[in-house]
């Protein structure tokens, strides 16, 4: 047992006021649960509970974009329709997140501010090129992706996560981990394309690989691929190859290397299987 | 300090540490020792108790989280002595052994027929997705569910 106190409120102004006014060493709990497991409060003097602030939790479809607040659990992300029928990535990997008392529980902000390599919201929200807005005692701030999971500044909270969504587009998450549910991903993936049904063509689409490194990797390779790309008999074994390529480059002379090389093909059939029945039939 | 909330309909008045999980809380301030402690954390579901209608593990909440909150555990399931439905299936359809996953199970159950009384195997598969049994091998508990359910839905 460490000796820190802690407090909760209701309202994020509430919050912000106390980060602003205490000096102490401050840590944020919310679903709680990485909080025990990783001894997150463990050189804390200020625990501050966020779980019960009504105004971080919601989803809101501002049409060209998609803001759901940093208190928002997976439970509600994955049953939300608007994220269903717009980023349904989100969704299907929201659903995947651990347990449904996890679910219950975790967040978005909190995956986030985590920042686990193996993360599943993480390669979505790249794939969608998403937003973090944070608060804190330095104000607020509006961060890439990659800047929150490189690191917060002390006693600030991810309010905000800003999914752009200028047009129709159809995505999907895989992974795989050591079991089918309740799993850690060892690789996972995911991506976001716009797609022309009559021509069976990508337009334009972006991918992100998770538990490869510290944040997600999106490819480049694999977004000039996606430009303008009819979808044939050799996409899949095209795209696979792509990853490959970005495995042997990311991981090379790691252990877990000739294991993800093989498990992202296989992602890779099942990624497309996913996207291209949502092209094909939403 | 001080908290409040409800537990299997009781209102409380506690007084907790802040590294207090709602586990502890409950096993040792209420002695309500049906949750039990398994892996510590969040993978076996030995510890699920519904907080405000939805499963939790109560290893991964701390206490003062539950402030203000509605907690319900497998002995709020029967307060009279009887069996609640869920039980009742689970015994009636030999789900249990040693009995150590049995509270989560069960409370996971429930919290799942709270919401959907009608669940297809895959919904149950994944309701109980996060508690593990290391005895039965889980037949016999999604036939329980499912009798649970038929139960519910007037036989």
């Amino acid at each position: 047992m460490t000796g820190y106190r802690i407090a909760g409120f209701l309202r994020l102004e509430d919050v912000l006021r106390e980060i602003t006014q205490t000096s102490v060493r401050t840590v944020f709990i919310s679903g709680g649960t990485d909080f025990i497991n990783n001894g997150i409060g463990d050189k804390a003097e200020l625990v501050i509970d966020l779980a019960q602030v009504a105004d971080l939790k919601y989803i809101k479809d501002l049409g060209s974009e998609i803001r759901i607040g940093g208190g928002t659990t997976f439970a509600a992300i994955a049953a939300s329709p608007i994220i269903k029928a717009r980023a349904s990535a989100l969704a299907q990997a929201a659903s995947r997140v651990g347990s449904v008392q996890i679910r219950n529980r975790a967040t978005i902000g909190g995956n986030i501010a985590s920042a686990s390599p193996a993360g599943d919201s993480l390669p979505v929200l790249a794939a969608f090129t998403a937003g973090v807005h944070t608060a804190g005692s330095q104000g607020t701030r509006s961060l890439t992706l990659t800047e929150a999971l490189n690191g917060l500044q002390a006693k600030e909270i991810i309010t905000e996560v800003v999914i752009p969504t200028p047009g129709e587009s159809r995505s999907g998450f895989v992974k795989i981990g050591s079991r089918s549910q309740v799993t850690i991903a060892k690789v996972s993936l995911a991506a976001n394309i716009m797609y022309d049904r009559s021509k069976k063509m990508i337009i334009v689409g972006k991918a992100a690989m998770g538990a490869l490194g510290k944040v997600p990797v999106c490819p480049l390779t694999v977004q000039q691929f996606f430009s303008q790309r009819v979808v044939d008999e050799h996409f899949a074994d095209d795209l696979s190859q792509l990853l490959v390529e970005t495995v042997d480059e990311m991981i090379a002379g790691r252990a877990s290397r000739p294991y993800k090389r093989a498990a992202v093909k296989g992602l890779v059939y099942d990624l497309a299987g996913l996207l291209f029945d949502a092209c094909e039939n939403n | 300090m001080l908290i409040n909330l409800t537990v299997n309909g009781r209102q409380h008045t506690l007084e907790v540490e802040p590294q207090e999980r709602l586990l502890d809380m409950l096993r040792q301030k209420l002695k309500l020792t049906g949750a039990k402690e398994g892996c510590g954390e969040g993978e076996c579901g030995a510890c699920t108790v519904i907080m405000n209608g939805e499963a939790v593990n109560s290893c991964m909440v701390l206490a003062y989280q539950a402030r203000e909150a509605e907690i319900l555990t497998i002995e709020g399931l029967a307060p009279n002595g009887g069996l609640d439905a869920v039980q009742h299936a689970f015994v009636e359809n030999g789900a249990v052994q040693c009995g150590y996953c049995t509270p989560g199970m069960v409370m996971s159950t429930k919290a799942l027929l709270m919401k959907n009384t009608n669940p297809t195997e895959a919904e149950i598969k994944e309701a109980l997705a996060g508690n593990l049994c290391r005895c039965t091998g889980y037949v016999n508990i999604i036939k329980a569910v499912k009798a649970a359910a038929g139960e519910l839905n007037g036989g």
